[in-house]
């Protein structure tokens, strides 16, 4: 916080000592390559073209290095530090949405590379995010298209829990979170197909018994070759 | 989805082979039955020499059908034909076995006789 007030000051003095000298050197970009600067290329252009118009007129340079520190302590409250800014800067077009992490006092968890564009695929992010997570819980192993398979259900209704549901895998659609694949068996003489959810939590383990050699994504001919019922 | 002139299975041993769904039993124009409705058929073909005939209207509930049934974990379950067990004006299965995997809604749609009689719960 000290920093902030620190940052303010150092501005207002400048602004205050030399405002025809101040047209901001927008070429020269020294923080370019730290990962949060990027956060506000345009509406904070005016605060980085000040740190560096100071170091350019021979401040100490220490101050650069603690600048740069405070800058990216700065930049973590970017969103409301900015907002100072945001009166006398013309051209925020990228705050005027939401930020997608409004509270500032998190650590941003991932990489931005421009606020408004990481607005566009934030549910692939999530998703991401969420996929990651129950991979790290329990082990799923990799499923595809004419592998023999063998489950692990757990039924909330029947309370006597684990089901054992084993079968060829016909096909699998990849959709993020809601990746799903069906299970095509023999079931007391009749022909069924399951379809699950990959990462739902009804399904307690999934174990690959053999893996046979198809040529196909979906194996959707196997209704005709596996059918009990139409062979009579 | 089971509609009027569907031919439909028999999951049980009471005497019929093939059934045509002639009404679906419930409110209005229902157009579909499902796991788990009752329906209004007629026998196409019986096995001789027992106590169901060809041609006589009965009542009979759905218990499979190549129409997938969805249920609220995502899991969706289609069986490989239409099928259905001869029940009685109480919902008590005419047969004394029942073939064939049935669904787990049938247990909580008081079918609970066809349930314990079946092979596999699903």
């Amino acid at each position: 916080m000290a920093s902030r007030r620190l940052f303010s000051s150092l501005l207002r003095s400048t602004l205050l000592r030399s405002p025809q000298e101040f047209h901001p050197p927008t070429t020269s970009r020294p923080f370019s390559s730290s990962p949060f600067s990027p956060i506000a290329i345009r509406g904070l252009s005016r605060s980085e073209a000040l740190t560096s118009f100071e170091s350019n007129n021979g401040f100490v340079s220490e101050l650069r290095n603690s600048g740069l520190a405070s800058f990216q302590q700065t930049a973590m409250f970017g969103p409301s530090f900015s907002s100072r800014f945001m009166s006398t800067a013309t051209d925020s077009i990228g705050f005027s949405e939401d930020i997608p992490n409004p509270v500032p006092d998190v650590p941003p968890r991932i990489k931005f590379k421009r606020l408004d564009k990481t607005g566009r695929h934030i549910m692939q992010i999530l998703n991401k995010e969420a996929v990651e997570e129950v991979r790290a819980q329990r082990e799923i192993p990799d499923i595809k298209p004419g592998y023999i398979v063998e489950l692990k259900v757990e039924v909330p209704e029947n309370k006597r829990r684990v089901s054992i549901i084993k079968g060829i895998v016909i096909a699998r659609r990849n959709a993020g979170l809601n990746t799903t694949f069906r299970i095509r068996r023999l079931v007391a003489g009749v022909g069924i197909e399951s379809l699950f959810p990959l990462y739902s939590p009804n399904i307690k383990e999934i174990k690959v018994l053999d893996k046979k050699r198809v040529r196909r994504a979906k194996l959707y001919y196997l209704r005709e070759k596996m059918n009990a019922l139409k062979n009579q | 989805m089971i509609q009027p002139k569907t031919h439909l299975n028999v999951a049980d041993n009471s005497g019929a082979r093939q059934l045509m769904c002639i009404r679906i039993i419930g409110a209005g124009n229902r157009r579909y039955a499902s796991i788990g409705d009752i329906v209004v058929a007629v026998i196409k073909e019986a096995v001789p020499n027992m106590s169901l005939e060809r041609s006589e209207v009965i009542r009979v509930v759905i218990v499979r059908t190549c129409k997938e049934l969805k249920r609220s974990n995502g899991m969706i379950i289609q069986y490989d034909d239409n099928a259905a067990v001869v029940i009685d004006q109480e919902g008590n299965p005419k047969g004394t076995r029942i073939f064939g995997a049935i669904a787990r809604e049938l247990r909580q749609l008081n079918f609970t006789k066809i349930v314990s009689l079946a092979p596999e719960v699903l």
